[in-house]
């Protein structure tokens, strides 16, 4: 699953567009990414457009093949790299410490009455002793069972992000969090007192536990002043308990429900209609919430970070760590970072939401000042001159608007003005008296109509006649090289509103500043529009080790689903649970599955869910070890031979 | 008594343990794990080594249960081919892996060279970066080959001693064999394990400098002497050389064979005693022929990923540098008329394969 990066495309207008919201533009120094406006609000304040789903797909289709013959780049190879050590660690601990807790925290008594109990929950067919065929039959009518409600609940999951029912779905998060924590954990333990003989009492043991649910619920979803290794271990033990609980399913209905979720995660992630590739799409967009409980974040080492935005297609070193549970957030924000309009969104949004993430109280609001700002600078730009009269409004006219002289002829409702020794028609209810010559992609930005009089927007190159006036839609709506969009045009501000003029200052590398004034000539905003022709929003900003640290930390991080640890973790429980052989070899097979997958993003640059690798290639060489290995290895030892 | 019983147990499991796996984890943590495409090279590895493993036993399922081919050669025979296809294998994937990467740097380099010389250099911080990614990638068949072979022994070792070991752990008392009664089982196991695991390193890196001189000498050309190691200083046995690739081959394939031998021994009564004494100095003398033969030769010239059409018999010496290796070029494939320029310790002389 791949989407066009707008930095690897020819800039278009639109991706331009989109991109300004949030483009990290080369000189870092002040210029700051981040959104515009929140997606909610940009339908309001721009009434931007929407790609058409043909020219998306047709897009999307380019992009791909491109990515796909790419060559990947030095920095996408480290980051693959670093990232896969990162995650190793974490990863294989939950697999040691899943196995060790299904070999040595039952016996045959609680594994026999734990899969009657999970028999009577979930299967719906019984299984019969003996028979291969009807067993393997009934495993899947009841893993379907079971995916189908996944499917479910993972759509419910997406509509309640999408409609931002948040407090239900992290209502249900913690509730279900705490359970695990508390109630299964202690399951867990009781089972292992009993086997042990552990001296513990009762109330000690409640006290316990309770306090470990308590702290482990507030350390993943409130996370403030808990350091992050214990929100990692707690996610990993909570990974680790419910692979335990996971071991007392019959072993049929175990490997065919493995199989079955890798499949499923395969149509989640890869398919149009899949709910793990909405979600995707919903968390991608800026200023997004995220989802705490559902990820694992590991700290990648100092000096590697995500690779530059320039470089980066559809770069998702994580992208592989999907789960049904939508883990690698910024994989899925890298490989679909459209806007809730279909608009195609620059990747760095997702970095902008990742690093709101971290100050959840306070980043968040700064979109929310941002769109209440830009709604009433709209109306400022369109509303009523208070009379004072600023001198930037003044020369920004320029000579365009009053050198105009208005032709009484109207033919079809158009007005003919001659600008310039340059005949120019324009639709009647346009009014010139207030324009100034700025950037096409700011006049894109704010939804302007323009006057091409030097001919830069002309399609055909060597004509003498050519298009002057572009109403806002054709603006918004047409494909722009780069040089179109930071040239600059005559753009028609509403009448008594407020005007976009060039900054005295020009002092960004990046390229050139402008500042918006509203109708009483207050300076709103300040943008810069870069070679590239995208624009970004200067912003004022706090202390700069403070955001360096925000920005530096949520780089530097990789993320990777729970749902990742707990079915690799069944899977090598499972074969835990037949003996070490096969336990050692499903272990590498799923780490080789994880390393695989990071190396092949890397050097082919397609996007592909690691889970169905790791759990295909450790189903298929638990058989294989099962039936050939092992019986070789006990005869080379039976006689103490080495080979 | 129960509590003596269970210690020792416990004392043979976990010093068994100790002794077999010992050298697996100070590598791997030492060495593999703080670097990352070590620790992605030894994972890959592993990985191969249990396909090996896996052909091994389906061969040996083919010769002994189905055919009734039995007795200890017939695991052991598809044991060592296996492992070595799959090693020649495993190197050979790791070259087309090399040779992607370096094309990513070249690209890299050509694009920062054409913003350069365009004006036009948006970034000059890339430049460092490049550096610092090639320094930090650090890609070289030494390390790399240390970390395969961590790898591939390290898995060698868990499956072969830790099945033994897993299945001895449960058990109350200690077990012995006939062929060693006064040692216990797991013990042997575990020094056979010891010694496996340094040959696994130094084949694997016998296997990185055979595959990497089939890769950068053509075929043909040379002549019979240069097969004799004599003819070479200490270090350079083997030769610069595709013959030289192909002896260290060779070499893999008949000291593998040679230990799995020495381990039959086990099969009759007190053959520890000849097993525990020659698979441990079959490791030193494989860690001596790696030494006397390729130690000075190992690492490749840096135009290595360059196929050179030269005549089999040259050879570079011992420098790691063009210039010290003296008179290359890469891609005259008729006897240069100019001799070698530097001295004799370092270079040897060009034959022409005419004579």
């Amino acid at each position: 699953m791949t989407c066009p990066d707008p930095m690897c495309q020819e800039t278009t207008p639109k991706d331009a567009f989109n991109d300004s919201r949030s483009h990290h533009p080369d000189d870092q120094d002040e210029v700051e990414r981040s959104p515009y406006r929140t997606s909610s609000d940009q339908n309001n304040e721009f009434d931007i457009t929407d790609k058409d789903d043909d020219s998306r797909k047709n897009d999307s289709e380019q992009m791909d093949e491109k990515n796909s013959q790419r060559q990947p780049n030095n920095s996408e190879i480290m980051y693959s790299f670093e990232s896969f050590r990162a995650i190793v660690s974490p990863v294989s601990i939950t697999m040691m410490l899943s196995a060790l807790a299904v070999v040595f925290f039952n016996t045959e008594e609680t594994l026999a009455a734990g899969e009657q109990a999970y028999a009577n929950t979930y299967q719906i067919v019984d299984l019969q002793d003996g028979n291969n065929a009807q067993n393997l039959g009934a495993s899947l009518l009841n893993t379907l069972v079971i995916i189908s409600i996944i499917c479910f609940m993972t759509f419910v999951i997406v509509l309640l992000y999408k409609y931002r029912c948040l407090k239900i779905f992290y209502g249900y998060m913690v509730v279900v969090t705490a359970l695990l924590l508390g109630y299964f954990t202690s399951n867990m333990f009781i089972v292992a007192i009993e086997i042990y003989g552990w001296k513990v009492d009762k109330l000690s043991f409640a006290f316990v536990m309770y306090n470990y649910a308590a702290v482990g619920t507030l350390a993943i979803f409130y996370q403030r002043g808990v350091p992050r290794w214990i929100t990692q271990g707690y996610l990993i033990t909570s990974s680790v308990c419910l692979a335990w609980q996971f071991s007392y399913l019959n072993d049929w209905m175990a490997w065919t429900l493995l199989v079955m979720l890798a499949l499923y995660d395969l149509f989640a992630v890869l398919s149009p209609c899949g709910p793990l590739k909405a979600l995707a799409k919903l968390i991608s967009k800026p200023g997004a919430p995220q989802l705490p409980g559902l990820l694992y974040e590991a700290s990648l080492p100092s000096g590697v970070q995500k690779p530059n935005r320039k470089q980066r297609h559809n770069d998702a070193p994580a992208e592989n760590a999907v789960d049904n549970n939508h883990s690698a957030e910024e994989t899925k924000q890298e490989e679909d970072p459209e806007g809730p309009d279909g608009r195609v969104s620059d990747s760095t949004n997702e970095n902008l939401r990742i690093t709101t993430a971290g100050k959840i109280s306070v980043e968040t609001k700064r979109p929310r000042e941002i769109d209440d700002k830009g709604a009433d600078e709209i109306h400022q730009l369109s509303g009523f001159s208070t009379g004072h009269d600023h001198s930037h409004r003044r020369n920004s006219r320029s000579e365009i608007c009053t050198d105009t002289e208005l032709m009484q002829s109207s033919r079809n409702g158009q007005r003919e003005h001659n600008v310039g020794g340059i005949t120019v028609k324009l639709p009647e209810h346009v009014d010139t008296s207030n324009c100034g010559s700025i950037p096409l992609a700011l006049a894109k930005l704010y939804n302007l109509n323009i006057l091409d009089l030097k001919g830069v927007l002309r399609q055909r190159r060597f004509s003498n006649k050519w298009k002057h006036f572009y109403s806002s839609a054709e603006v918004r709506e047409g494909s722009w090289s780069q040089k179109q969009l930071r040239s600059e045009v005559t753009a028609i501000f509403p009448p008594r509103g407020g005007i976009i003029s060039k900054a005295e200052e020009q002092k960004y590398d990046t390229g050139a500043t402008f500042v918006v004034h509203n109708s009483s000539g207050e300076e709103m905003r300040k943008f810069v529009v870069t070679r590239e022709g995208k624009v970004m929003q200067v912003m004022r900003r706090g202390p700069r080790e403070e955001r360096t640290d925000i920005d530096q930390d949520e780089l530097s991080t990789i993320k990777l689903g729970i749902g990742d640890f707990v079915f690799y973790s069944v899977l090598v429980s499972k074969a835990a649970q037949y003996s070490f052989t096969t336990f050692v070899t499903c272990f590498f097979v799923v780490l080789f599955g994880l390393a695989g997958t990071l190396v092949i993003l890397a050097l082919k640059g397609k996007a592909l869910p690691a889970l169905p690798i790791s759990i295909g290639l450790g189903v298929l060489f638990f058989l294989i070890t099962k039936e050939l290995v092992q019986p070789w290895i006990h005869a080379t030892l039976r006689y103490n031979l080495y080979v | 008594m129960t509590f003596g019983s269970n210690f020792d147990t416990a004392a043979t499991v976990w010093g068994s343990a100790a002794i077999g796996f010992a050298p697996f984890l100070c590598f791997f943590f030492q060495i593999v794990f703080p670097k990352s495409q070590l620790l992605i090279i030894s994972t890959t590895s592993a990985f191969f080594f249990l396909l090996a493993a896996s052909f091994a036993s389906l061969f040996w399922y083919i010769l002994n249960p189905v055919i009734g081919l039995g007795g200890p050669w017939s695991a052991l025979i598809p044991g060592i081919f296996f492992q070595f296809i799959f090693r020649a294998a495993f190197v050979a994937l790791y070259h087309k892996v090399e040779s992607v990467i370096e094309l990513s740097f070249e690209k890299t380099e050509e694009e920062q060279q054409q913003a350069i010389s365009g004006g036009d250099d948006p970034n000059p911080a890339e430049h460092t970066d490049l550096q610092a990614a090639k320094n930090k990638l650090s890609l070289n068949d030494a390390a790399c080959g240390l970390a395969a072979g961590t790898g591939f022994g390290g898995l060698h070792a868990l499956l072969l001693f830790g099945s033994l070991l897993a299945s001895e752990t449960s058990d109350v008392g200690i077990l012995y064999q006939p062929s060693c009664p006064k040692v216990p089982a797991l013990l042997v196991s575990a020094l056979n394990t010891f010694c496996f695991f340094f040959l696994d390193i130094f084949w694997m890196l016998f296997t990185f400098f055979g595959m990497r001189r089939r890769l950068i000498f053509p075929r043909g050309g040379g002549s019979l002497a240069d097969i004799n190691p004599l003819s070479r200083p200490f270090g350079h046995y083997f030769g610069n050389t595709r013959s030289g690739g192909n002896q260290a081959l060779i070499t893999v394939l008949l000291t593998h064979a040679m230990a799995a031998g020495f381990t039959t021994f086990n099969v009759f009564q007190y053959g520890c005693v000849f097993s525990l004494t020659t698979l441990p100095a079959l490791t030193l003398a494989t860690a001596y022929i790696f030494w006397s033969a390729v130690s000075k030769i190992y690492m490749p010239l840096p135009h290595s990923n360059v196929r050179l059409s030269l005549p089999a018999s040259f050879s570079y010496g011992g420098g790691t540098t063009p210039t010290a290796a003296g008179g290359i070029h890469p891609l005259s494939s008729t006897t240069p008329e100019r001799p070698p320029p530097e001295g004799p310790d370092l270079v040897e002389q060009f034959r022409n394969n005419d004579d």
